[in-house]
C-alpha cells in the first residue's frame, strides 16, 4: 500500500513539472474526442489500428526510454529493470494511443464514409 | 459469446456509480498519507533547521495540529536537493536542478524565523538565534543538519574547490558544479586521481564511492583511464559500513584498477604543490601528488548543538557532538520534549534523505504521543537507502538498516546487481519522491 502511495506521489510531483504539456495534451484529447462525438463517428472501427499503433509505440519506447535517460538498453539487466521498463513503455504507448484513437476515427476513410457510423 | 448491450438508461446509472465510487475512494486515498487524526493544542513547537527533515516535520505537524504555534528557525533562503550533488558533480545534472526556494516550500501557518540558531538552552526550553532573539518552546525538533569540517584538513578551504584539481561535491551546488569542471578538465588529460573518505560519521556515505565510480567512467569515456591512476584513501578499515556492499564495490574497483589504502586520514592539502597529506594510525605522514583530488571533509554537529547540553556527552558519538537521541524513538535521551531528525542525530548509519523518508512520520507520531502524555511508541529501524551510481546509466539500489542488513523495499530487487531501474530512480524519480517526503505526504 505504501509503495503504491509513494508511486502515485512521484507521478504527481513529476506531473507538476510538465503542467503545460499535460494541459496541452488534455486539451487535444478533449478536442479530438469532442469532434468524434459531434460528427457521430464510431471509435470502434479504430480500435484495431490504434492497438497496432500502441504496440509499435511500446516497442519504440522500450528502445528509446533508456537512451532518453542517459542510459542504454544494455543496462537493463534483470527482471525488475525489464518490468519497470515495460511499465513505462506501456504507459507512454497508452497515452499516445489515447490521442491516436480519435484521430484515426476522424480521418480513416471508412469512418468518414459512414461505414463506422454508430 | 454474448455481447453486453448498453442502453441509454444504463449510462447515467454507470456514471452515478462511478462518481459514487470515486467519492468513496477519495477519503481512502487522502487517508493513505496520514495516520493520525488532527489534535488541538496551543503548544509552542520549534523546529531548528529547514532542510528536508525540518520541512517534512513542519508540514506533517501543520496538518496534524490545530492551534499549535509552529516556528521554523533557519537563515537559509535556498533549499538544496543534496542527493543531487553527486549528479551535478559528475556532469549528469545541471546545477539548477538542486536549487529551490525555501520560502516556496515552507508550509502555511508556520512562522519562519530567518536567522541561524546560535545556541540551544534546553534547561530553559529556549533557542537563541544569532541576533540574540530568544525563542521559547514546549517541544523542540532539532533538524540542523551537520557541519562540514574542512578546517580539519590543513590548507583546505572550500573556496579552493574548482581550482588546481580540487573537487568536493558536498559543499553545495556551486561546489558540485565546480567539481564537475575540474573532473571534466582532468578526464581529457588523465593522470593521478586521489579520492578520500573521512573517519567520522558522514552524510551520504555512498557519495565518495559514486564520485569514484563516475570518475573512472568519465576517464573510460574519454579514453584516458589507461593512462590514469585512481587511488582511494579511507581513514577507516573499510570503504562502506555495510559489508556485502563494501566487498562488492572493492571487487568492482579491483577490475577498474582502483587501488584502496586503508587507515589513511586526509589531514592536509597543499594546493600549490597539488599534494595531499595523509596521517597514518602510528602518526606517520604520507604525501601523495595528485592531478585531481576529491576532498570529503570530516563531519560533525554544528557548534550550536555540539556545545549545548543536547549533545552526546560520552562514548564514540561525543567527539562529533551529535544529538543524543534514542536510535529507536528519535526522542532525546535526557530532554523528553526534544526530538531529532536527519543528519544531526547521533545514531548509527543513516544520514540520507531516505532516512528522513522513513523517520519523519515516526518523529511526528512520537512527538504527538508525548504531547498527549503518552509514551513515544513507534520505533525506527534505521532504514536508509543509497542508489549507488556505478557508471553513467547504471546503479545499485542499496537499502539497509541500523544493523547493516540489506532490506530491499520490494522482494524482487537485487541490491548488488547493476540496474537501469536504480539509475532511473536516482536520475529521474528520487527528486519527486524527495518533494513528496518534504511536503509530508509520504
Amino acid at each position: 500500500m505504501y509503495e503504491i502511495w509513494l508511486g502515485l506521489n512521484i507521478v504527481y510531483e513529476l506531473a507538476l513539472g510538465y503542467i503545460v504539456h499535460i494541459a496541452l495534451y488534455l486539451l487535444l484529447l478533449a478536442a479530438f474526442y469532442f469532434s468524434v462525438w459531434r460528427q457521430h463517428l464510431s471509435l470502434r472501427g479504430a480500435v484495431r489500428p490504434t492497438l497496432l499503433f500502441a504496440a509499435v509505440a511500446a516497442v519504440l519506447a522500450m528502445l528509446l526510454v533508456p537512451a532518453s535517460t542517459r542510459s542504454s538498453l544494455n543496462e537493463v539487466n534483470y527482471l525488475v529493470d525489464w518490468m519497470n521498463l515495460l511499465g513505462i513503455s506501456l504507459g507512454v504507448a497508452g497515452l499516445l494511443a489515447l490521442l491516436v484513437w480519435p484521430l484515426y476515427a476522424l480521418y480513416c476513410p471508412s469512418c468518414r464514409q459512414g461505414v463506422c457510423k454508430r | 459469446m454474448s455481447k453486453q448491450v448498453i442502453t441509454s438508461q444504463d449510462v447515467p446509472d454507470r456514471q452515478r456509480r462511478l462518481l459514487l465510487g470515486l467519492t468513496a475512494a477519495a477519503p481512502l486515498l487522502a487517508g493513505m498519507g496520514s495516520a493520525d487524526a488532527r489534535y488541538t493544542t496551543n503548544a509552542r513547537i520549534v523546529i531548528a533547521g529547514s532542510g528536508l527533515g525540518g520541512l517534512a516535520v513542519a508540514h506533517r505537524l501543520a496538518s496534524a495540529l490545530d492551534g499549535a504555534n509552529i516556528t521554523v528557525i533557519d537563515a537559509k533562503q535556498e533549499h538544496n536537493y543534496q542527493p543531487g550533488y553527486t549528479l551535478v558533480g559528475t556532469g549528469i545534472w545541471e546545477m539548477y536542478k538542486v536549487r529551490d526556494s525555501n520560502a516556496a516550500l515552507m508550509p502555511d501557518g508556520v512562522q519562519w524565523v530567518q536567522e541561524a540558531v546560535a545556541r540551544f538552552e534546553p534547561d530553559a526550553k529556549m533557542v537563541v538565534t544569532t541576533t540574540g532573539k530568544k525563542i521559547p518552546y514546549d517541544y523542540l525538533v532539532v533538524a540542523t543538519g551537520l557541519h562540514l569540517d574542512y578546517a580539519q584538513v590543513e590548507g583546505m578551504d572550500p573556496r579552493l574547490i574548482g581550482q588546481r584539481g580540487i573537487a568536493s561535491v558536498y559543499y553545495g551546488p556551486e561546489a558540485a558544479q565546480a567539481s564537475w569542471q575540474v573532473m571534466d578538465a582532468f578526464r581529457h588529460k588523465g593522470g593521478q586521481a586521489v579520492m578520500t573518505l573521512p573517519g567520522t560519521p558522514m552524510k551520504c556515505a555512498g557519495a565518495p564511492l559514486k564520485v569514484t565510480f563516475m570518475l573512472a567512467d568519465r576517464l573510460k569515456q574519454a579514453g584516458t583511464l589507461g593512462r590514469s591512476q585512481i587511488d582511494f584513501y579511507s581513514a577507516g578499515k573499510n570503504i562502506f559500513g555495510v559489508k556485502p556492499v563494501n566487498d562488492n564495490v572493492l571487487e568492482r574497483w579491483s577490475t577498474l584498477g582502483i587501488d584502496v589504502h586503508y587507515e589513511h586520514k586526509l589531514t592536509g592539502i597543499d594546493s600549490d604543490g597539488q599534494r595531499a597529506r595523509f596521517t597514518l594510525p602510528d602518526g606517520r605522514e604520507q604525501w601523495q601528488r595528485y592531478d585531481f583530488v576529491h576532498v570529503v571533509p570530516p563531519m560533525r554537529a554544528p557548534d550550536a548543538v555540539k556545545s549545548s547540553p543536547l549533545a552526546v556527552q560520552t562514548g564514540p558519538m561525543a567527539a562529533g557532538g551529535w544529538l543524543e537521541v534514542s536510535k529507536e524513538t528519535l526522542q532525546h535521551k535526557r530532554y523528553p520534549e526534544v526530538f531529532g531528525i536527519g543528519d544531526i542525530n547521533g545514531t548509527p548509519r543513516g544520514k540520507t534523505a531516505a532516512t528522513i523518508k522513513k523517520s519523519a512520520p515516526i518523529v511526528v507520531h512520537n512527538l504527538l504521543q508525548v504531547m498527549q502524555g503518552k509514551p513515544a511508541d513507534q520505533v525506527f529501524d534505521g532504514y536508509t537507502s543509497c542508489p549507488l551510481l556505478i557508471r553513467e546509466g547504471a546503479a545499485l539500489l542499496i537499502e539497509f538498516d541500523y544493523e547493516g542488513k540489506l532490506v530491499p523495499s520490494l522482494p524482487l530487487i537485487e541490491p548488488l546487481t547493476d540496474s537501469y531501474m536504480a539509475w532511473l530512480m536516482k536520475y529521474r524519480l528520487l527528486k519527486p519522491a524527495y518533494m513528496s517526503v518534504l511536503k509530508g505526504r509520504v
